[in-house]
């Protein structure tokens, strides 16, 4: 066993086989990178420079590796080749991504990941024609050779066999004329990989292995990336990690000195002057908002939650639902105003924020282990909403049991309004909703509301809101509160989308709060 | 002399005393009205408002001015400035607790909690308005969602104050809770509690009497015909009790002989209504008061033999009341809607061609036609009602013209609309189809007409916006689309202007934003 062992470690540090031996070591390396970027996020743990100096040193490497290897293997047989360029394309794809992920090119990242994701079907599918012509021609080799030597060095009756096998003369065996063929033991054949293959059909052979292959990848493919959205691997959210309380951000209001103008006035002058009266005059106000007390929860170091981790960052998710259109506003770089908030929020609380809003369908947010859920979840739109019984099942069970929220944004139409409260009413039909009082600490903290702001009024102008054991589970604004996060604002006053990234730094605030205090009592309880 | 300046002076303090008296009167009048309008528990008490200093009632008027205008900061300001003022004053409690109202209505209603309500019950736990206040924190409790609290405070207002009418209002309250929450059998407990255990009075009749039917209903629905009965005995008697009977077992024989498992039940029960319904109709209807009620007991019956889903019966009984009262329009009306229901249309036009009221029979026959799809014949019809009833000729030409566009001969529609006098109905109609017609620019003429009445307006420059998109004028559609927006910013067209500029061409445009409230 140990001699084995020492064969197969001095097999691999062999000269010739060297640059396999690194290549599949820079695999290892650069799958486990891959999988920390988009999942665990460790390296970028250690410190966030680290993380980007890590990556971006492998996913270079990737590139170049491959590179290397295209260029040694260019000149050898075409399949070598094909999959060689397919092996740089994937790495490239990766880098593109991520180095657009890195510079925050967010348009180009998206469409680099989804044009990358048409070129890995494609070559994909290339790659496996090319395997299964490989492998196609070899079997029709080889039982060519075999019927040559079967008919004592001649060569086959039939010309066309040379091509098409079956349509000359029968095996020893075979019972059909231009039928299944018989593989070496005289049965059926079965293997997809040989053309010869019964279920191939009589005629046309080749063409149908072609499509059953085309066929059986796509749907493949299709049916992968549909069980990858629909349940993907379990998630986790986590919360930033600090402290902080539940406390009104103060406004320090720092006075611009303007000179005022001196008026000389004539008492007899014949021209009718009027000054303006003292307290007509103008100030020039620079509201700076400073942070004298840490917006969070718990009494850990910075701004954050003290159920949080190191790692944790709020984030944005919004809902995509069956329906309608809960992409509303998103534009081609599916980011839309929820990039705005979610910027807003953290500079606003100094709270650790992820770089890009993200969507989840209503199954992956099945997906998310409980007490490491997402507290909110945006919705909006202005169509409807159609949601399945188990769809309605998650959402309850992602409400109450994991003690999550929807955050509603009517974005168009009174038919949204009705559409979300029959919602509701399917999955809490013993909650009635009710106006959020301005009075609520989700219209107080950290910034008091003192009305509800909106751009136009599509259900009505009142907040909604239902709640269950003291806690709002879900938060309804009537007046598409996105529009004002949006880039333009919608054309509001200032003060209005300034009130409205306010209120939406309240709601999610609000949400992670209760969370926070929801993880709390959960661990007392398992200490008790 | 002095006489004389002696009388005049009496005149004087006479009229004065006139005076004085008619504006304490309508003060007095003023006061009451106003009074009037708010609800029971925001009312003070006539004795304790006896007791206030004329200052005192100064204060209090102004802020119920306000409160009265629904200007609840302002009102609430008032409330205060009365509890700066007058701390010690009897009114002062009533002042605390409309500050709290005043409080909710802002929507802060934790603040009305803790710093209104709970005050009122801690500083003048005697008084009344403390009472009022134990129920009003149950109610502020209810707006905000918190459920658990809400309960909590009704049961405490029940327990000490159970003969307050606010005991009655909380046991709603709950009640309201049971049945969203699907709790039966507490629903059940306390509909009986204010049924059968809660001596009526005046101020909570209505809602005894309320209770008693849904109890009622309950029953019935659970096939207790008799418990049923029993709730509706405690608020009707005689022939309303019947009539009640009638009225609240409609809805479960209906329910209950739609199913197979319960339709014995169902037709039991409507046997039973039905055999109440009979016992009411006179033997002996010679005179006409007898007659009437006892067609109006046997329609009853057809009615309860129709939820039944005993359709056969339901033409007995009208056979039946046309051999005992003869045949009349309402009659004939009620045989033929159920020959339509049945599909034997030709019976039903027959009988409407014997209506005694003409006009009716033929308006009833167009409209059959047009169910039909026969709309030439319809128009004949209308022709026809137009030469007999001369007097609603615009109603019958637009019925005509209607026939027309439903039968896609535009123009005539559009010639016929033309001839009526209801606009703007009928300039929206012909622009409609002028818009069929691909005719853009008659219709807008029409639709810019419509815009000078203010209530047609938004809808009409909504209407501007599609006809130019149609005519495919994008520029025109979205500048027509924005003046929507920018012209009845408050409107559902807005609404859908500014949804549509969005969702179509990626214009933002603002109505405004947040206003006061």
């Amino acid at each position: 066993m140990n001699d084995e062992r020492k064969n197969i470690i001095q097999l691999a540090l062999d000269p010739v086989n060297r640059p396999i031996t690194l290549t599949v070591v820079a695999a290892g390396v650069w799958l486990c990178c891959w999988f920390d970027w988009l999942k665990s996020h460790v390296l970028s743990g250690i410190h966030e420079w680290f993380g980007y100096v890590a990556y971006s040193l492998v996913f270079a490497l990737g590139v170049g590796i491959a590179a290397t290897w295209l260029k040694r293997l260019w000149r050898e047989v075409p399949h070598v080749r094909l999959f060689a360029a397919a092996m740089l394309a994937m790495t490239v794809w990766q880098a593109g991504v991520y180095f657009t992920d890195l510079f925050e090119w967010f348009v180009l990242r998206v469409w680099a990941a989804r044009l990358g994701l048409a070129a890995f079907f494609g070559v994909g599918l290339a790659c496996l024609i090319a395997f299964i012509e490989f492998k196609s021609s070899g079997y029709r080799r080889a039982r060519m050779a075999a019927e040559f030597e079967r008919r004592g060095g001649r060569p086959a009756v039939a010309v066309a066999g040379l091509s098409q096998p079956s349509v000359g003369v029968p095996a020893q065996g075979s019972t059909t004329v231009g039928g299944a063929a018989p593989d070496a033991s005289g049965g059926r054949i079965t293997n997809p990989l040989d053309e010869e293959a019964y279920y191939y059909g009589k005629k046309a052979k080749k063409f149908n292995q072609s499509v059953a292959a085309i066929v059986v990848y796509t749907l493949v493919f299709v049916i992968g990336f549909w069980i990858m959205s629909l349940t993907g691997c379990q998630e986790i959210y986590e919360m930033p990690a600090g402290g902080g309380e539940q406390a009104q951000l103060p406004q320090v209001v720092q006075v611009k000195k303007v000179k005022r103008q001196k008026f000389v006035i004539n008492p007899l002058s014949v021209v009718d002057f009027n000054p303006p009266p003292v307290e007509e005059t103008v100030l020039e106000l620079l509201k700076i908002t400073k942070h004298a007390y840490t917006v969070g929860y718990g009494k850990g170091k910075g701004a954050g939650f003290a159920g949080g981790t190191r790692r944790g960052m709020v984030r944005f998710i919004r809902l995509e639902y069956p329906g309608g259109d809960w992409n509303q506003d998103m534009g081609s770089n599916g980011i839309g105003p929820d990039l705005n908030m979610l910027v807003q929020y953290g500079v606003r609380t100094q709270h650790k924020v992820a770089k890009l809003p993200e969507t989840r369908t209503i199954s992956q947010l099945g997906n998310f282990k409980k007490y490491k859920s997402p507290p909110f979840v945006y919705m909006t739109g202005e169509r409807n909403i159609s949601l399945s019984k188990g769809q309605i099942e998650t959402l309850r069970d992602y409400m109450l049991d994991k003690h999550g929220m929807i955050f509603a944004d009517n974005g168009g139409s009174g038919q949204w309004h009705g559409q979300f409260v029959a919602m509701m009413r399917r999955i809490l039909p013993k909650v009635e909703p009710v106006q959020v009082p301005l009075d609520d600490p989700i219209h107080l903290f950290p910034y008091p509301i003192g009305k509800i702001p909106y751009v136009a009024p599509h259900g009505g102008t009142r907040a909604l809101g239902w709640k269950v054991d003291g806690r709002w589970v879900a938060y309804y604004h009537p007046g598409d509160i996105g529009d004002a996060w949006a880039d333009g604002h919608a054309g509001v006053r200032r003060e209005v989308w300034e009130s409205c990234y306010r209120l939406g730094t309240n709601v999610i605030y609000y949400s992670h709060h209760e969370y926070n205090k929801w993880l709390d009592a959960q661990n007392q309880d398992e200490d008790d | 002399m002095n006489m004389t300046r002696s009388m005049i002076s009496k005149r004087y303090t006479h009229y004065f005393l006139h005076l004085c008296l008619s504006v304490f009167i309508c003060n007095s009048l003023t006061v009451t009205a106003n009074a009037a309008k708010l609800g029971p528990l925001e009312q003070m008490r006539v004795e304790d408002y006896a007791k206030l200093r004329e200052v005192e009632r100064y204060q209090l008027k102004i802020a119920q001015q306000y409160y009265m205008k629904e200007d609840w900061k302002v009102a609430a300001g008032e409330y205060e400035k009365f509890l700066q003022l007058y701390e010690r004053s009897v009114g002062a409690p009533y002042a605390q607790l409309m500050w709290s109202n005043c409080q909710v209505k802002q929507r802060k209603v934790n603040t009305a909690i803790k710093e209104g309500y709970q005050s009122v019950i801690d500083y003048w736990p005697q008084s009344p308005e403390a009472t009022v206040a134990a129920f009003a924190i149950g109610r502020a409790y209810k707006a905000s969602g918190e459920v658990r609290k809400a309960k909590k405070a009704y049961a405490t207002v029940i327990e000490e104050h159970p003969k307050h009418i606010v005991a009655i209002l909380a046991k709603l309250d709950l009640l309201a809770y049971a049945k969203v929450e699907d709790d039966q059998d507490r629903r059940i407990a306390l509909l009986k509690n204010l049924t059968f255990d809660t001596p009526r009075t005046k101020e909570n009749g209505s809602y005894c009497s309320n209770a008693a039917r849904e109890l009622a209903s309950i029953h019935f629905y659970g096939n207790a015909f008799d418990e049923g009965v029993k709730a509706l005995e405690t608020t009707y008697k005689d022939g309303s009790l019947t009539y009640y009977i009638y009225v609240y077992t409609r809805s479960p024989v209906s329910h209950m002989t739609g199913r197979e498992s319960q339709k014995q039940a169902g037709l039991k029960l409507a046997d039973r209504v039905i055999k109440l319904l009979e016992a009411e109709v006179p033997t002996d209807i010679s005179e006409d008061k007898a007659k009437a009620s006892a067609r109006e007991w046997l329609y009853r019956v057809a009615s309860m033999h129709s939820y039944a889903r005993r359709q056969a019966d339901v033409l007995k009984t009208y056979e039946r009341m046309v051999k005992l009262f003869g045949a009349d329009d309402d009659l004939r009306g009620n045989i033929a809607s159920w020959y339509i229901s049945h599909k034997r249309r030709d019976r039903a036009r027959q009988l409407y061609e014997q209506f005694d009221d003409k006009i009716k029979g033929l308006s009833l026959i167009a409209g059959m036609l047009r169910e039909d799809g026969k709309w030439d014949e319809a128009i004949q019809v209308y022709t026809d009602l137009i030469s007999q009833d001369a007097d609603n000729t615009s109603k019958w030409t637009w019925q005509i013209a209607e026939c027309y566009e439903s039968s896609n001969r535009l123009k005539e529609a559009i010639n016929t609309y033309r001839q009526t006098d209801n606009f703007p109905s009928n300039y929206n109609a012909m622009a409609k189809c002028h818009r069929r017609l691909k005719q853009w620019n008659e219709a807008l003429v029409l639709y810019n007409q419509v815009m000078s009445v203010p209530s047609a307006a938004p809808a009409a420059a909504l209407e501007i916006g599609r006809t130019y998109e149609q005519a495919g004028k994008k520029e025109s559609a979205i500048r027509s689309f924005q003046r929507v927006c920018k012209q009845f910013p408050k409107t559902g067209q807005a609404s859908t202007a500014h949804a549509h500029l969005q969702r179509k061409y990626n214009i933002t445009v603002t109505l405004g934003g947040a206003k006061d409230d």
